[in-house]
């Protein structure tokens, strides 16, 4: 266990050859053979599906899992803008080198660079898939594809469907899936959680699940084990994330071997509706392009109680046109989040929480006239309208930041294979191509790429090279996980104290969001260890899980997830502790210019930081993989 | 045969069937109006009207294709219902209400205003052809002059005011039918919705509109 | 405007598939007017465990309105009284304080309860796997500008594609018929080239799997569009019907070709 080797795998010479100089070298599994691997997995977003799809369709057998009722639920359906791809149909300059360049740079420079070009490359591919499975992507009255610019990029290279793009990449793979199923060669396992990773001779040969209906534990074995199971935003109980999106998968691999990476990338999106209420159960996002008209401020007197209307221009403070007169209200994700939670800081926030700050359409309407808002922002206005009840055309409206991504994740190599050979990763739930802050557009991008045009290709050496004898249900590492798995529920089930898991959740998500969420110190992160510590004894004892294991019992289901959170929540903390330095998403308040931006210490921290799970309370170890920058060399981010 | 047979078994192919022949019916009752209204111009117009048909080598053709569209439209309609029963399962809704904001008496009274009306139609075809109503003598389906034994039927009270009530039911059931059929022949089409509801119900109480005004006028006149 | 609301709430609940179900009523208070419906049960769900019982059972998840997960059908209608809208997006303040509200699940023989207001969609999942897709395998597409097409069949197709797979449709049709849900993938392939090869494969077969699951058939009430939180119109219910009379007259059976 101790001695990890964190090589990427990935070739050398020219960047743009890498790709195809690796997919040559690798081995193959021909096709008579492929019947005969079984693959699992887990997860059925843009990346699960189009990667259970694409496996089926070359004759490997698949086992696909979701905790959802169904493969088209999962959490990739809500993403509305777009998808990037480099195809430069609109004679702008685009490229796969300038979307490479600009992912890097996006990232702060802490993603790896053979992924993210590779990324790049394969984006083109993507459309040219989805638009022959019938994704309705919007067109041209020629009857070519539309583009559009998207999060501040400078080129034209965002494909959509309406606001709805996730939703339609996701039935497109969604589909492809269910085709798999009719021909025989893929399971669909619905209603399944994932417990527990089988991990034989070393080997990823299988999972142990729930079934969520019945409550009967279940083990899967196959000849590789692919974790598509997103993101960790939900550790901070308010996301934009659906209900159900958590870290169990990845953190029962982790638990089993698998490195994390950099789990303290998360992404703060800036225009978020904000927390009503202590009832709140989960935040919507409203799209960034809102930022293109509308105007950002705050009263200059704390604690203005005029309604927004009447407080008269000399009494606005624009604070984003103020600090950022170049950029205004088109600064990048993270440094208009962290600028919003600064003026709500010192007090100037409004709303009945005091967190919030306006965004005003008032000066754009009188520009351009409503009709022209409307047609733009319409179906927004109307989302907006529908949660609060108050009418954007006439009332700014109010934002917050909110969770909204995270970009850490299980490490992976060039192959997407994580520290546990046979483990493989795919889309948010790994750690590879965005660095420190991901770009608008770009992870249905990554989702598709892992799915659909990577894992097809690297699934093979594992499978073809190493020697993978037959496993059954019976094999004591099989056993071993499925008794601890049953161990861990009938625990949660037996404690009945006081608390129930929402309130320890809120408790956590409240904690994390303060001290680990859009800016971090020393002090507050140390704090915030301490108290989730407490918190998770404190769980452990008191938590009460009504209903029993044998039937549908979603209090259960999300007792299992709490835990894990309780635990992801400490690695998270801790490594935000470790890196001394503000880059992307990550921003601790000791490492800002005088302009109080974020501060990157690139020698010192110029790694991926993996972490291995050491058992019980044992403090996790830190393994780095540089990230050396051949191609597009560090710069500094200014948008003064 | 292998395409109808796949269509009979099938919920899309059964209500094409269904509104295939209902569009059928309405022809018929077309035609069968416009020949009816030939009471109205007294007897000797209307027993030339029948000889007319009776010396008709066709009409024994039509009768059978008449008897065969009913038997389907009555046969798939059944079955529909049954398959729409079973569908929505043993237990129903304590609370429902329409989004649309309208009822649906049209649509949910079909099965039943179609059963009156078959009953209508075995009495009516009995009472016409097989039995000797009243005092007049003389069968329409014997090709001997009939006008008399029709009057005879038209204002025996109990028969017109039945044949009326069904005349009533065939206006819902036919001006739904009408358009459904359209709908389910895939003609239908958002542009002409409204068009077609108002041909729908124009067809339909123009049609039974007609066929009252026999019994009215018989049991007025005579 | 916010106010709080104190509600008497009439919930169905059932242990399993197999056991018989029953309303039971609560009485929830202080219901913030800006809560949504889900919010609201959340609510409801942490008073019973804290009093010891178990929680309501309910499917949701991204509580956007885009998943599909959710649907209860509240006072008598499918997402509750709200046009174009999924019941985690309605709102409390759509409600009087005082107010008695009935919840049920989804009612149709081919969903069944699995507990309290969940059901078992896996129906759709079924259809869809006889032919709700184009069979294009990974790696074979051609260049995505080589067929254009033209921007109103990419409309309708998109306003078809919009579907959530929620089952509103069903939940609110006298005759559980899934024909908007069917109709709409049909015509969302129907419209497109890429659909196009295997348009009359993919009708007959879609159907024949629907009718196999026990959905009923449409009698034209119109419930569907009006519940559809995704706005899809009936008319792709008449695009199913021609492109299935179509299919059915073209010839090109539903039995699977032979590669298959």
């Amino acid at each position: 266990m101790s001695d990890i080797n964190l090589t990427s795998k990935a070739p050398g010479g020219p960047m743009a050859l890498r790709w195809t100089t690796h997919k040559n070298a690798m081995k193959l599994v021909a096709p008579n053979n492929r019947r005969k691997f079984e693959i699992i997995v887990v997860g059925t977003g843009l990346a699960g599906a189009s990667a259970a799809a694409s496996l089926a369709e070359m004759g490997y057998q698949v086992k696909a899992f979701c905790f959802q009722d169904s493969p088209r639920r999962a959490h990739s359906i809500a993403a509305q803008g777009g998808i990037n791809a480099a195809k430069n149909y609109c004679n702008d300059g685009d490229s796969i080198d300038r979307l490479f360049v600009d992912t890097i740079k996006g990232g702060d420079y802490r993603a790896r660079e053979a992924n993210v070009y590779r990324l790049a490359e394969i984006s083109v591919k993507i459309i040219d898939h989805c638009v022959a499975q019938g994704v309705p992507f919007a067109r041209e009255y020629g009857g070519l594809l539309a583009n559009r610019s998207f999060g501040g990029a400078q080129v034209s290279r965002t494909f959509y469907a309406r606001g709805q793009t996730g939703q339609q990449l996701l039935l497109g793979a969604y589909g492809a899936l269910e085709r798999q199923v009719d021909s025989g060669r893929l399971r669909m396992f619905p209603r399944r959680e994932m417990l527990d990773l089988v991990v034989a001779d070393g080997v990823a040969r299988g999972i142990v699940t729930r079934n969520l209906i019945t409550g009967e534990f279940e083990v899967h074995t196959g000849h590789a084990v692919l974790l598509a199971t997103g993101g960790y935003g939900n550790v901070f109980f308010l996301s934009t994330n659906a209900k159900g999106c958590n870290v169990t998968a990845s953190w029962r691999a982790h638990r089993r071997g698998a490195l994390f990476a950099n789990p303290c990338f998360t992404q703060i999106h800036p225009t978020c509706v904000p927390v009503k209420g202590s009832y709140q159960s989960k935040l919507t996002l409203m799209s960034e392009s809102l930022r293109n008209d509308g105007r950002v401020w705050v009263p200059k007197n704390p604690g203005d109680k005029r309604r927004p209307e009447d407080i008269p221009e000399s009494d606005r403070d624009y604070y984003l046109e103020r600090r950022y007169p170049s950029y205004g209200n088109l600064v990048p994700r993270d440094v208009a989040s962290r600028a919003a939670k600064l003026m709500c800081d010192q007090g100037f926030g409004v709303g009945p929480s005091g967190l919030a700050v306006y965004l005003d359409f008032r000066d754009a309407i009188k520009r351009d006239g409503e009709s022209t808002i409307r047609a733009k922002y319409g179906n927004l206005f109307h989302m907006y309208r529908k949660i609060t009840d108050d009418d954007p055309y006439h009332v700014p409206m109010m934002i917050y930041p909110a969770v909204h991504y995270t970009m850490g994740g299980l490490w992976v190599d060039y192959n997407l294979e994580s520290t546990i050979p046979g483990l493989f990763v795919l889309g948010e739930a790994n750690f590879s191509d965005h660095g420190a802050n991901r770009l608008g557009a770009s992870a249905l991008m990554q989702g598709l790429a892992d799915g659909y045009f990577v894992i097809p290709y690297t699934v093979a050496p594992h499978l073809a090279g190493r020697k993978l004898p037959d496993i059954n249900a019976d094999h004591p590492a099989c056993r071993e996980a499925l008794e601890s798995a049953e161990a861990r529920v009938k625990k949660l089930l037996s404690i009945n104290g006081e608390r129930t898991v929402d309130s320890f959740h809120r408790e956590l998500g409240l904690l994390v969001w303060d001290k680990c969420g859009m800016a971090r110190n020393d002090a507050g992160l140390r704090q915030a260890r301490q108290r989730i510590q407490e918190l998770r004894e404190e769980f452990w004892s008191n938590v009460r899980v009504p209903g029993s294991g044998g039937s549908f019992n979603q209090s259960l289901e999300k007792a299992g997830r709490v835990a894990d959170f309780l635990e992801f929540a400490e690695l998270m903390v801790r490594d935000a502790l470790e890196r001394r330095e503000s880059c992307g998403g990550h921003f601790r308040e000791e490492f800002q210019t005088e302009d109080n931006e974020a501060k990157r210490d690139d020698d010192t921290y110029g790694y991926a930081a993996a972490w291995q799970f050491q058992g019980g309370n044992k403090d996790e170890i830190l393994h780095k993989e540089p990230l050396e920058f051949e191609v597009a060399k560090p710069t500094q981010r200014s948008y003064k | 045969m292998k395409w109808f047979i796949e269509a009979c078994a099938s919920s899309i192919g059964r209500k094409v069937i269904t509104g295939l022949t209902g569009l059928f019916l309405c022809l018929f009752l077309l035609i069968h109006l416009t020949g009816n209204l030939n009471l109205l111009g007294g007897e000797a117009k209307f027993d030339a009207y029948a000889n007319f048909m009776h010396a008709n080598p066709a009409t024994p053709i039509l009768e059978i294709g008449l008897l065969a569209g009913v038997f389907l439209h009555v046969a798939m309609a059944l079955g529909l219902a049954m398959k729409n029963t079973s569908a929505r399962g043993d237990s129903s809704y304590a609370m429902v209400r329409s989004k649309r904001g309208g009822d649906h008496v049209m649509s949910k009274v079909m099965v039943y205003t179609g059963l009156v009306i078959l009953v209508f139609l075995l009495l009516h075809v009995y009472q016409m052809r097989f039995m000797k109503f009243g005092a007049a003598k003389g069968l329409c389906a014997t090709g001997e002059p009939c006008f008399n034994s029709t009057i005879d039927v038209l204002k025996h009270a109990p028969t017109a005011l039945f044949y009326i009530l069904a005349c009533v039911l065939l206006i819902p059931h036919v001006a739904h039918g009408f358009q459904s059929a359209f709908r389910s022949l895939g003609l239908h089409n958002e542009r002409y919705n409204g068009l077609f509801n108002k041909i729908s119900y124009g067809f339909a109480l123009a049609v039974m509109g007609g066929f009252i005004s026999l019994p009215v006028w018989a049991l007025i006149k005579f | 405007m916010s106010g709080n609301l104190n509600l008497t709430l009439k919930v169905w609940r059932q242990k399993d598939a197999k056991s018989a179900g029953r309303f039971e009523t609560y009485k929830v208070a202080d219901i913030s007017t800006d809560m949504s419906f889900l919010e609201m049960l959340d609510v409801l769900n942490e008073q019973l465990q804290n009093e010891g019982k178990e929680p309501v059972a309910f499917d949701h998840d991204c509580r956007e309105g885009i998943c599909g997960s959710c649907g209860l059908m509240i006072n008598g209608h499918a997402h509750g009284p709200d046009r174009a809208t999924t019941t985690c997006q309605l709102h409390m303040r759509r409600f009087h304080d005082g107010e008695t509200i009935v919840i049920e699940p989804w009612r149709a023989k081919p969903f069944p309860v699995i507990r309290d207001l969940v059901v078992d969609r896996s129906a759709f999942d079924r259809i869809i796997q006889r032919g709700g897709y184009v069979s294009v395998n990974t790696g074979n597409a051609p260049e995505a500008n080589s067929t254009p097409v033209p921007q109103p069949n990419q409309m309708t197709a998109m306003d078809a594609a919009a579907c959530i797979g929620c089952g509103a449709c069903v939940a609110s049709c006298k005759n559980a018929s899934a024909m908007l849900f069917v109709g709409a993938k049909v015509s969302q392939y129907a419209v497109l080239p890429q659909g196009r090869p295997e348009r009359e494969r993919r009708v007959l077969r879609m159907v024949a799997q629907m009718d196999e699951e026990g959905f009923g058939a449409c009698t034209n009430t119109l419930e569907c569009e009006a519940a559809c939180p995704a706005g899809v119109k009936v008319s792709n219910i008449q695009r199913l019907n021609r492109e299935y009379l179509r299919a059915l007259f073209l010839g090109t059976g539903p039995e699977p070709s032979a590669e298959d």
